[in-house]
C-alpha cells in the first residue's frame, strides 16, 4: 500500500480567504484541515476544522465541563455561528503553525504514527517543495477495505 | 561556628548581594522565578563556602523540610481527588441554590472556595473553581469577573485563617512553633471577620454586575462525580488529614507527617500509577521554596539577619510599643506582598523575628501580625498572590465580553479591599491584642 493510493486532493488556503470558503473545501473533500500558504505558495500553516471551531465557538471553560452541558446551552452561548457570522470571516487569525508532512515514499505505518503524535486525523502529503494532497486515516481504512476486499 | 558581630561584616555584605541579585532575578522575571532561586542558592553555597559563613550542610539544614514535605503530600491528596469532580458538583449545586440571584451566587461561590482553601492549597482551589464559575455566569450570561475576582481575594483570606491554608502560614508556624489548633483559633475569628466585611464590600463594589436573572442552570451536578468511589476514598484520606490537624499537636505529629499519612491511605485505596501521581506535583513551586530556603539559611548564616534584628530590638523589646510594632510588622507585611511575592518576604522575615527572641523580645503577636500582614497584602495588586494571577488568566480566556481583569482594574478594587480588610484587621489585633501575646 502506497501513500499515493489514498492522497486526497485538496485546495489549499490562502492568506484573506474566508472560513466558509475553508470550510467548503474541508467538507467537499472530507479532510479536517487544509495547508495555509503564503503569497509565494509555500506551506506556512494550517487551516484546521478543529482549531478554528475551538476558537470561535468552543471555550475552555465549555470544553473542559462538556460532560455537564444540558441542551439548552447552544444557541445562547455561540450566537456567531447560529448566524453564520463567522463564515465570512477570514481565516488568518485561526492558522496553526506546526504542519506534519510526509512524502510519497514513506510507508503507511508512519503517516499513522505522526497523526498520532500530531494528535491529528490528517498530515500532509509533499513531493520536494509541491503539495499533492492530505492523508487520512479515513481514506487509509477505505483503501485497506478496497485492497484486502473485506 | 559563625560569630556574630554588632557591626555589619564583609560577609553580611556578601550574603546581602546574593540574596539582592537573586531576588532582583526572582521580581523582574527576568528568569523563572524557580529557576533565580536554583541559581541564587548555588552560588550562596559556593560563596559561603569561599567566604567561609555558608557550608553546603548548613544549606541543607536551612531546608523547611515541614513546609516542602506537607506540600508534596497536599499536592498528591489532592491530585488525587480533582478529576472525581467533587468541586465541579460543589460549585453547579451552589449555583442551584442561588436561583439566579448573583449576589447569591457569589457569596456561595465565595464562602466554598474560602472553606476549601482552609485545608487546600487556594491556588488549587482557585484553579478548580475558576472554569466551573467562568461556565454558570456564561450560562446565566452575567460577567463573571466580580465572581472571579472574589474568588481569588477571599481565598487568599480563606487560607490566611489556618496553619495549612497558606506556605507562608506553615513557614510561619514551623518557626513559631504554632501548632495547628493555636493557629486556627487565633486567626480564626480575625479573619473570619475580614471575610465578612470583604463580601460585603466586595457586594457594594460590584453591586451593578450581580443582578437577578432567570436563566436556568442547565448543567448536570450527578455527572460531575466521574468515579464515586475514588471520591469516597479521596474524601476519607482528606477527612483523616483534617482530623489529625487538629489532634497533630497532642499527638506530636509534624503536619507534613500528617498530610502524609493522609497520602498513604489513598496510595492503598486507589494504589495511582507513580507517573500519573507525581506528574500532578507542583515541582517548580517546591524547588522555588527550597532555593528560598537556602539563600535566606546563607543570609542567616552570615549574621546580617541578627545584625537588622539588633536594630530594631530596642523598640520591639518597649511592652508598651509591641503592639505598635505588631502593626507596623502587619501593614509592612501586607505592603510589600502586594508588592512582591509573599513567600520570599516571609521567608526572609522569620529569622530576623526569630533573632528578636532571643533578645528578649515577645515574639508571639509578630507572628499573628506578619501572618495577617501576608494573606491579606496579597489581594492588593495583580501580582500579590498566584490566585489573583490564575483569576486573570482565566478571565482573559473566556472571551466574554467585559470579563478581562486588567492589572488597573484589579487594583482599583483590591487596593481599596486590601486597606479596608486591613484595617479591619488591625482594630480586632488592637482591641483584642492580650489574646495575640
Amino acid at each position: 500500500m502506497k501513500l499515493m493510493d489514498v492522497v486526497v486532493p485538496t485546495g489549499v488556503v490562502l492568506p484573506g480567504m474566508k472560513i466558509g470558503d475553508a470550510f467548503r473545501e474541508c467538507t467537499i473533500h472530507n479532510v479536517g484541515g487544509l495547508p495555509y500558504c503564503n503569497a509565494e505558495g509555500n506551506i506556512v500553516g494550517r487551516f484546521s476544522l478543529r482549531h478554528t471551531f475551538k476558537c470561535l465557538c468552543v471555550p475552555d471553560d465549555m470544553a473542559h465541563h462538556a460532560h455537564l452541558l444540558g441542551d439548552r446551552i447552544c444557541s445562547e452561548s455561540t450566537p456567531e455561528v447560529v448566524s453564520g457570522e463567522i463564515l465570512n470571516m477570514t481565516v488568518d487569525r485561526y492558522i496553526i503553525e506546526n504542519v506534519a508532512t510526509i512524502t510519497p515514499s514513506s510507508p503507511v505505518i508512519k503517516a499513522l504514527s505522526i497523526m498520532e503524535k500530531f494528535n491529528s486525523n490528517y498530515i500532509f502529503l509533499l513531493d520536494g517543495e509541491r503539495y499533492v494532497g492530505v492523508i487520512t486515516r479515513m481514506a487509509i481504512a477505505g483503501l485497506l477495505l478496497k485492497y484486502h476486499k473485506f | 561556628m559563625v560569630e556574630y558581630s554588632n557591626m555589619l561584616t564583609t560577609d553580611m555584605l556578601i550574603a546581602l548581594a546574593v540574596m539582592f541579585g537573586a531576588y532582583v532575578l526572582i521580581f523582574s522575571e527576568i528568569l523563572h522565578r524557580t529557576s533565580a532561586a536554583i541559581i541564587g542558592a548555588v552560588v550562596m553555597i559556593g560563596v559561603g563556602t569561599a567566604a567561609g559563613f555558608y557550608s553546603q550542610d548548613m544549606a541543607i539544614e536551612a531546608i523547611d523540610g515541614n513546609t516542602i514535605l506537607l506540600l508534596t503530600a497536599m499536592m498528591m491528596v489532592v491530585a488525587r481527588l480533582r478529576p472525581t469532580g467533587a468541586f465541579d458538583y460543589i460549585a453547579i449545586m451552589l449555583s442551584k441554590f442561588s436561583n439566579g440571584d448573583s449576589r447569591l451566587l457569589l457569596i456561595y461561590l465565595s464562602l466554598a472556595v474560602s472553606m476549601i482553601s482552609m485545608f487546600l492549597d487556594n491556588v488549587t482551589t482557585v484553579i478548580i473553581f475558576a472554569p466551573i464559575t467562568v461556565l454558570i455566569a456564561r450560562i446565566l450570561q452575567i460577567n463573571p469577573l466580580p465572581f472571579l475576582m472574589a474568588e481569588a481575594m477571599l481565598s487568599n483570606i480563606g487560607g490566611a485563617a489556618t496553619l495549612v491554608g497558606d506556605p507562608p502560614n506553615l513557614m510561619i508556624g514551623t518557626a513559631g512553633g504554632i501548632d495547628f489548633n493555636r493557629f486556627l483559633i487565633h486567626m480564626g475569628p480575625t479573619i473570619f471577620l475580614v471575610w465578612f466585611c470583604t463580601v460585603l464590600l466586595i457586594l457594594f463594589v460590584f453591586r451593578s454586575y450581580l443582578i437577578k436573572v432567570e436563566n436556568h442552570i442547565d448543567l448536570n451536578e450527578k455527572k460531575a462525580i466521574r468515579d464515586p468511589r475514588a471520591l469516597i476514598q479521596a474524601c476519607f484520606a482528606l477527612a483523616v488529614i483534617i482530623v489529625l490537624f487538629f489532634l497533630h499537636h497532642h499527638l506530636h505529629l509534624y503536619p507534613a507527617y500528617v498530610a502524609f499519612i493522609g497520602l498513604c491511605i489513598v496510595l492503598v485505596l486507589q494504589r495511582p500509577e507513580p507517573s500519573v501521581l507525581f506528574g500532578q506535583v507542583n515541582w517548580s513551586v517546591l524547588a522555588f521554596f527550597v532555593g528560598l530556603f537556602i539563600i535566606v539559611g546563607g543570609v542567616d548564616s552570615s549574621g546580617l539577619l541578627r545584625w537588622v534584628g539588633l536594630q530594631l530590638v530596642d523598640i520591639a523589646r518597649d511592652p508598651e510599643r509591641l503592639m505598635l510594632t505588631g502593626l507596623v510588622v502587619m501593614w509592612c507585611a501586607a505592603l510589600l506582598s502586594a508588592i512582591i511575592d509573599n513567600i520570599p518576604f516571609t521567608v526572609t522575615i522569620i529569622p530576623i523575628i526569630l533573632g528578636l527572641e532571643t533578645m528578649g523580645v515577645n515574639i508571639t503577636p509578630l507572628w499573628w501580625a506578619l501572618a495577617i500582614g501576608v494573606g491579606l497584602g496579597g489581594n492588593g495588586t495583580h501580582i500579590g498572590a498566584t490566585a489573583n494571577l490564575i483569576a486573570i488568566a482565566e478571565s482573559e480566556r473566556c472571551g466574554i465580553k467585559g470579563a478581562a481583569i486588567t492589572p488597573a482594574g484589579w487594583m482599583k478594587v483590591g487596593i481599596p479591599t486590601m486597606f479596608f480588610s486591613l484595617m479591619i484587621a488591625s482594630i480586632a489585633y488592637s482591641l483584642f491584642f492580650s489574646t495575640f501575646l
